[in-house]
């Protein structure tokens, strides 16, 4: 009776080998619930692990120690805001610069695939970018540059983020952003004006850059613009821009196609993907007001608190 | 053997109970990318100013964290808890099952070989 066996097993996937041992054939006899115990056991997952693509839980639940009470940085930095891109001085010549690069990540790009099999529904806050214009005459000419890491792209389950970054499909280690640059507008037209404020429907143009591929594309947009006030510095400081477009991507166009011997898109991935952007952008530097820290405006003093330069106090 | 089947059923019956209770996902999920629809918010200096039409459904997409007790499993690496699911929990203890059924019936036919 006191043979003894292992039992190793390979599940349906192949990816989650877990081994049982068992001393004592009796053992299972004696201790019903015994062999719940060792699956549970084998089979613990990593709970609580931190979730630097969800804003709004960034540290996976638990009180960071580095920096538990800042609500702004609760990550103790971890969760880098979006990066600056240098503007481009040809494009600041049509106009005031307006960034986009919140460190609030209130900023959206989603994009929707609608198959038989499946939706999916992706989404990145991390969008940085920049717009030039004249606000008051926008048919002069718009420019501006717009940048999604492929790696910030978050579906919801890690293994299909993984797999959209791979080389089958948007090749992040060698195409690691998605980019439009805005070459020219079209069709401007002025749908509301009010004191400080003026919204335009319009047609964005320029090259679009997914996967290595870049297309010119068309993007209809709707941008208002508010001039400072107390209401928007309740939003973020200087004049604003606000920035929204809907526009469909066909995957073919960007040289994403079936892996080999697959046939995943049309069937569990759409044809054409519909992009989404939500951006608001401001004339002033994301930098500008924290001489502290001027890469983080969550955390203008990096923590000390007893640095004079700390808006909030000691 | 019976004990052992009667595990394997209620670790099978609990894993599908989950599965439906946590609305039968094709995958085991802990967070959620869903676009769902966004009051405008009146006191927005962006609304007032026409940025949203007036009919207009807004959507935002959000992520939150859940948790799904899916078919499939989808984990990236060996201990991660992506790996639970239906299949990865039923499948592997069913063919423990199995092989310990085999291995018994071995043992008992050398057994009876050996006294015979």
């Amino acid at each position: 009776m006191g043979r003894q066996c292992i039992i190793e097993l390979i599940c349906s996937n192949l990816t989650f080998p877990f081994a049982i041992y068992i001393k004592e054939q009796n053992m299972i006899k004696r201790n019903i619930f015994g062999l719940i115990a060792i699956l549970a056991l084998t089979s613990v997952p990593a709970w609580g692990q931190a979730n630097p693509c969800n804003p709004c839980n960034p540290c996976g639940g638990k009180k960071n120690a580095c920096n538990p009470c800042d609500p702004c940085n609760p990550c103790g930095g971890k969760m880098a805001a979006p990066k600056l891109v240098s503007v481009n001085p040809c494009h600041a010549k049509f106009g005031t610069v307006f960034f986009v690069a919140d460190s609030m990540r209130r900023d959206q790009v989603t994009f929707l695939s609608e198959a038989p099999l499946e939706d999916i529904v992706g989404t990145t806050n991390e969008i940085s970018g920049y717009f030039a214009f004249n606000p008051d005459r926008p048919k002069d000419g718009i420019r501006g540059f717009f940048t999604v890491p492929v790696k910030s792209l978050n579906t919801g389950i890690p293994l299909r983020n993984e797999h959209l970054q791979s080389e089958m499909w948007l090749n992040a280690a060698s195409n690691p952003n998605i980019t439009f640059v805005i070459e020219s507008v079209e069709n401007v037209y002025l749908t509301k004006r009010a004191a400080g404020s003026m919204t335009y429907k319009m047609m964005l143009v320029g090259p679009f850059t997914v996967n290595g591929n870049t297309k010119q594309l068309r993007v209809p947009a709707r941008i208002t613009y508010l001039q400072e006030s107390d209401k928007t510095r309740k939003k973020k400081p200087g004049n604003l821009l606000g920035v929204r477009a809907t526009f469909e991507l066909a995957l073919a166009d960007f040289g994403i196609t079936d892996p080999t011997g697959s046939d995943i898109i049309g069937v569990k991935v759409g044809k054409t993907v519909t992009i989404e952007v939500k951006a608001f952008a401001s004339d002033m530097k994301p930098t500008a007001g924290n001489p502290c820290n001027p890469c983080d405006p969550c955390n203008p003093c990096g923590g000390k608190a007893k640095n004079p330069c700390n808006p909030c106090g000691p | 053997m019976k004990p052992l089947i009667a595990i394997a059923g209620v670790i099978t019956i609990i894993a599908i109970g989950l599965w439906l209770a946590t609305g039968v996902h094709p995958y085991t999920k802990f967070e959620d990318v869903v676009q769902e629809e966004t009051p405008i918010d009146a006191d927005d200096p962006f609304a007032e100013a026409g940025f949203y039409d007036e009919d207009e459904t807004i959507t935002q997409v959000v992520t939150r964290d859940v948790f799904y007790f899916g078919f499939l499993p989808t984990p990236q690496s060996i201990m991660d808890k992506h790996a639970l699911s239906v299949s990865s929990v039923v499948i592997p203890v069913w063919l423990v099952v199995g092989v310990i059924a085999i291995v018994r019936r071995q043992a008992s036919r050398q057994i009876r070989g050996s006294s015979a």
